[in-house]
């Protein structure tokens, strides 16, 4: 199971990394930003990808639209501190798998990621 | 929910429901109609084709059986018919006088002309030529046209006139001049008659009369004519050894002729002749056992083209010998009157349309038939009078018959020439018949008998309709009794349907009525049983829905709320909301009291999440949180027309059936209360806060400098509150209300300069709780200050709000006093408890120095159990501690920034000791040290020389003990300008009198840049 994390912050890309460990994941990348991720996610194609949108440079949706367009059945989860809901149910429409609201909650995530590599 | 189902109840009839079975094509009773219908039908229609299969079959039996039979009688008539004919030709020929008949008449015959002349008459030829001349108009007028116009091959008519002398004679005499009528002309032959014939010549006739041939002719045609007359012979003819017809009965245009001469030699006159003669027939069809010769019916010449049939038998003499032949002429009439029974059909079961005849070879007719006008003109043919004029049509020998019957006769294709048949006769008729070769000798004649199908069936027919008539009565009878038997079945499946269409639009009192003991009957049982199980689950789902405190609704995939909510909804939404989609709960609604306060962005996004929860390949729990209506506010519209707000929180969840979304199921939960709370919450907390604010300031404030400073403000406030008591509000006598604007005015900036006053000293003391309070009413009179005409009422806001500063200041009295009677209570038993009594000075330290922009860390050491101090001293000592700790963060730490200048760690470090000197010593030692600026003993100095507690010159001379003291003198301060925290001169010399009172000594030590220490020892009791 590959995962990959984008996210700017370091700190929450640790979070990630801690809050999702498990016997499972065998290979986690890391992408600060949403040109990085594109470009791993296409070399490595993650079962599951954690996308920030508020992001410098190319910002999520974007890099959403980028991995769909790669990969129409990726399963990506967006993790962000959005406020504004209409922009999460956009991601989602164009083809994101879940959204969770920063702070991450632990046992939140953990239940989240369960859910996405169900099938 | 259920006032509506009850409406509606009462608007469905059971004719609704009869349509919609109708619709769906169920009735029981079209079903039932349609089956016995059908089945009816069916039943009629085999019984009517079997009944009709049955009877014709039955009806062709007998009706062959019948033909059968007359058919044998038919065939033994007509052989008997020749049979007797043969007998009767062949005795004639052996009669004796017969013989004797012939042989004068031939003699006579071939004597004649000689008889006339030897009676007198010369027969020259002037007078044959005459005689001739009349037989030829005769002919003209006669025989000649008739065959003529039967197409007959009549190539000279010479052959008619060209007669011997003999015979143009006789048939002058016996034919041409015979008075009988045309057809009678036997009649007139006797001598008598020709002698008184005045036709012809007197002396002719006499001569004629006394001729051998007249005397034979009038002594044997009596007796012929017996024998022809007894038997209804059409003809009976005698022809001597030469050919010569020297006899006929009939008298016709054969007579006296010769069979070898002219169109005789052609006709079956000779043949039939030639035949007996020669004892056979030029055909070779002789088979019998007698003499006798028979020709088939032709069309005679001889009797103007009539069909005949001749029979022949030979006159031998006694030795044998051929004297001459007799013959017999049988016209077609014969046969026919024995086939057609006289016209009497119907006798003999041919009804109206049966027929029986005769046929050749040729397949030509030998009799009439029944149906001669029926028959194509064709193949009729033309007969005649016995006189020659043209007769009615016939179909004697007409045109060939082509049918099935009469073929099969001669067919050599089929196994049997007889049998029966079902055929299309000559008139296009089915018609039925039996048909086989008469076996006649010397003819190839067939018998045919036959009638219509339609008439041999018509029974069949009749019986057909009987039954299909009497079928038809009982089908409706049947059907009549099926309706009304439908009726009665599917009246409870109806009443049924009606129970269930009242149930499906809500209402679940409805119940079926039993009205049978039958299936139905248990079914409706079964069904009212079914319901009352529904209704009851359902009455359990309406207590919950009545019950929950939440609103609890379902919506289906077009977000259109369904019936059934629980009873909280409509109080929350304050309308019903079935039937209306769920994103109208969030657009403004006319009616309703409750207005939603949604963005557009909101809406879409709802309606853009809702699509997203029916999309089966998102997981719900995974965008559970970009529920965008976690909280929407609504402003409810009161009467008063107030417009509180109210919060909902919808939350949504898929119903899934069959791995389907059906439907979401929305809760919603009014968090109007919890969102109060948490403002209340919130400004509870900052209340609180400020309140501990305001119990932090006081606390860190050196009791005088609080006590003045209340001291102040309630006296500020006291007297403001009196200047308003003493203010006479209203008009004074003549005051212009200039004036008194203006007098209002001064009062309102005396209280604004008090509070502003107060305002500032709070914020110099921070303490903020007050600062607030201050600035409040600050700016309520500013507000006041702003309106150009001043009156009294306004006054009355700025009162209240002095007065509640007034109670504040009285609150903060009372808290002082209750923390000092805690201390009170608290400090005598804080000795065995288990704090440090120096723990809250570091945090003390802290903040000071964090006020006054400084770092310090604060190292407390407490040792021989002084972390608890004995009582009497605790209070004291901390007092003092604190003075000291304050004193070194203000005075001795320096700014972080001086600090890292002075090559020093940025954070001060304060040191607290506290130890005993020994165990016998009873003596306490405390140090404060901070590693600070130290003492600077010059600014002690300068600042001794300001204060005005030395002169200029004077203070050089002051030892450093003397400097030292100056620190605990009341009202010195080194700073310029005070603080929250210090600057006022008070602090050490509380230190000095506190540790005087105690019998202790202080010491201060301190170099410059380095560090200031204070050091106190407390004798112990």
């Amino acid at each position: 199971m590959k995962l990959l994390i984008v996210d700017d912050s370091s700190v929450v890309r640790r979070a990630i990394e801690r809050d999702l460990e498990s016997g499972e994941i065998t290979e986690v990348d890391q992408a600060a930003t949403g040109e990085d991720a594109v470009r791993l996610y296409g070399a490595k194609l993650h079962d599951v990808v954690t996308l920030d949108i508020t992001m410098p440079g190319m910002d999520g949706l974007t890099c959403l639209d980028k991995i769909i367009e790669i990969n129409p059945e990726a399963r990506v989860l967006i993790i962000s501190a959005l406020r504004d809901k209409a922009t999460a149910i956009d991601a989602i429409k164009r083809g994101a798998s879940g959204f969770l609201c920063k702070p991450i909650n632990p046992s939140e995530l953990k239940e989240a990621f369960d859910l996405l590599i169900e099938d | 929910m259920i006032a509506r189902g009850k409406a509606m109840q009462a608007e469905a009839p059971s004719k609704e429901s009869d349509e919609l079975l109708a619709s769906r094509g169920l009735t029981i009773r079209s079903k039932l109609l349609l089956f016995t219908t059908g089945i009816g039908f069916l039943i009629l229609a085999a019984l009517a084709i079997t009944a009709f299969f049955l009877s014709a079959i039955a009806l062709r039996k007998a009706r062959l059986d019948g033909f059968q039979s007359l058919r044998t009688s038919l065939s033994q008539a007509i052989n008997a018919l020749f049979a007797e004919q043969r007998r009767d030709v062949t005795a004639q020929a052996e009669l004796q006088t017969v013989r004797y008949a012939v042989t004068e008449l031939s003699s006579g015959y071939e004597h004649l002309v000689e008889d006339l002349d030897a009676s007198g008459f010369k027969v020259d030829p002037t007078f044959l030529s005459g005689v001739r001349q009349s037989l030829r108009s005769a002919y003209q007028h006669g025989p000649m046209q008739d065959l003529r116009s039967l197409g007959e091959p009549v190539a000279d008519f010479d052959e008619f006139s060209d007669l011997g002398p003999a015979a143009a004679i006789l048939q002058f005499v016996y034919i041409l001049k015979n008075p009988a009528n045309p057809g009678f002309k036997f009649q007139k032959n006797s001598v008598l008659d020709i002698s008184k014939n005045e036709s012809l010549p007197p002396d002719f006739r006499n001569a004629f009369s006394k001729t051998m041939f007249a005397r034979a002719m009038d002594r044997y045609h009596g007796l012929f004519e017996t024998v022809v007359r007894r038997n209804s012979y059409f003809d009976l003819m005698l022809i001597d050894d030469l050919g010569n017809v020297v006899y006929t009965y009939e008298k016709s245009w054969d007579f006296g002729t010769n069979v070898f001469k002219g169109w005789r030699a052609r006709s079956e006159l000779k043949k039939v002749f030639m035949g007996a003669w020669y004892g056979t027939t030029l055909s070779g069809d002789r088979t019998s056992e007698d003499d006798v010769v028979i020709t088939d019916l032709k069309r005679y010449p001889g009797a103007y083209g009539s069909p005949m049939l001749f029979l022949s038998c030979p006159i031998n003499n006694r030795l044998g010998g051929r004297l001459g032949v007799v013959v017999h002429k049988i016209a077609s009439s014969t046969f026919t009157d024995l086939v057609t029974f006289q016209g009497r059909w119907a006798a003999v079961g041919l009804g109206e349309t049966g027929e029986a005849y005769i046929v050749g070879p040729d397949m030509r007719l030998r009799t009439e038939s029944r149906f001669v006008k029926e028959m194509p003109p064709k193949m009729k043919s033309i007969s005649f009078e016995p006189d020659g004029a043209p007769g009615p049509l016939t179909m004697v020998l007409g045109g060939p018959l082509h049918n099935k019957a009469v073929e099969n006769i001669y067919s050599d294709q089929v196994l049997s020439n007889d049998g029966e048949v079902t055929f299309f006769d000559d008139i296009g008729r089915e018609s039925l018949g039996v048909y086989e070769p008469l076996g006649t000798a010397g003819l190839d004649w067939g018998l045919v008998i036959t009638i219509s199908a339609d008439e041999a069936f018509a029974p069949a027919v009749h019986l057909t309709r009987l039954i299909a008539f009497g079928g038809f009565v009982i089908l409706i009878v049947a059907i009549l009794a099926a309706l009304t038997f439908g009726h009665l079945l599917s009246r409870p499946i109806v009443q049924l349907v009606n129970t269930a269409e009242r149930i499906g639009s809500g209402d679940l009192s409805a119940r079926a009525p039993i009205s049978s003991k039958d299936e139905i009957g248990f079914l409706a049982e079964r069904f009212n049983y079914m319901i009352d199980q529904v209704e009851e689950r359902n009455q359990h789902v309406h207590k919950i829905l009545e019950t929950v405190n939440e609103c609890l609704f379902l919506m289906g995939p077009d977000f259109i709320i369904q019936p059934g909510y629980s009873k909280i909804t409509e109080a929350i939404f304050q309308r019903k909301i079935d039937g209306i989609s769920f994103l109208d709960l969030l657009r403004p609604a006319p009616q309703s009291g409750l207005q939603p306060v949604v963005t557009d962005q909101i809406l879409v996004a709802t309606q853009h999440y809702l699509e997203l929860l029916l999309n089966p390949r998102i997981k719900e729990k995974l965008i559970q949180q970009t529920n965008p209506l976690g909280e929407i506010e609504y402003k409810e519209l009161r009467p008063n027309g107030a417009q509180p707000s109210k919060f909902l929180e919808f939350r949504f969840n898929r119903v899934v059936e069959g791995g389907k979304t059906t439907q979401i199921m929305v809760t919603v939960l009014d968090s109007t209360s919890r969102i109060a709370l948490t403002r209340q919450i919130t400004e509870n907390e900052s209340k609180a806060k400020s309140q501990i604010e305001m119990l932090f300031g006081i606390m860190h404030l050196d009791p005088p400098i609080l006590a003045e400073f209340l001291n102040h403000a309630k006296s500020e406030v006291t007297v403001m509150l009196d200047l308003l008591e003493a203010e006479q509000f209203g008009s004074h006598a003549g005051e212009s209300s200039a004036h008194r604007s203006e007098r209002y005015l001064r009062l309102l900036q005396k209280i604004s300069r008090s509070i502003h006053l107060i305002k500032g000293n709070a914020a110099m003391l921070r303490l903020s709780y007050f600062e607030d309070l201050a600035n409040r009413l600050e700016e309520k009179i500013a507000m006041v200050r702003g309106d150009a005409a001043l009156s009294g009422e306004q006054f009355l806001p700025i009162t209240t709000g002095l007065a509640s500063l007034l109670d504040q200041i009285g609150m903060t009295y009372d808290l002082i006093t209750r923390l000092l009677s805690m201390q009170k209570v608290f400090g005598k038993d804080a000795g065995e408890g288990g704090v440090t009594d120096f723990a809250p000075l570091v945090e003390l330290a802290e903040e000071i120095a964090q006020r006054n922009g400084k770092q310090v860390r604060v190292e407390v050491q407490m040792k021989d159990g002084l972390a608890r101090l004995p009582n009497p001293l605790r209070e004291p000592i901390q007092m003092m501690i604190t003075q000291l700790v304050r004193n070194a963060v203000l005075h001795g730490i320096e700014t972080p920034s001086e600090r890292l200048a002075e090559r020093k760690h940025p954070i001060g470090e304060i040191q607290i000791h506290a130890y005993r000197l020994n165990e016998n010593a009873r003596k306490i030692i405390l140090v404060v040290r901070d590693d600070g600026r130290g003492i600077n003993y010059q600014l002690l100095r300068r600042r001794a020389v300001q204060l005005g507690y030395a002169s200029v010159n004077s203070i050089e001379a002051w030892t450093q003990q003397q400097l030292d003291n100056l620190l605990f003198e009341t009202g010195f301060t080194t700073m310029d300008r005070p603080t929250t925290d210090g600057g006022r001169g008070v602090g050490l010399d509380a230190v000095r009198d506190l540790i005087a009172k105690m019998g202790g000594v202080l010491h201060v030590s301190s170099k410059q840049g380095q560090f200031c220490e204070f050091r106190l020892e407390i004798p112990v009791a």
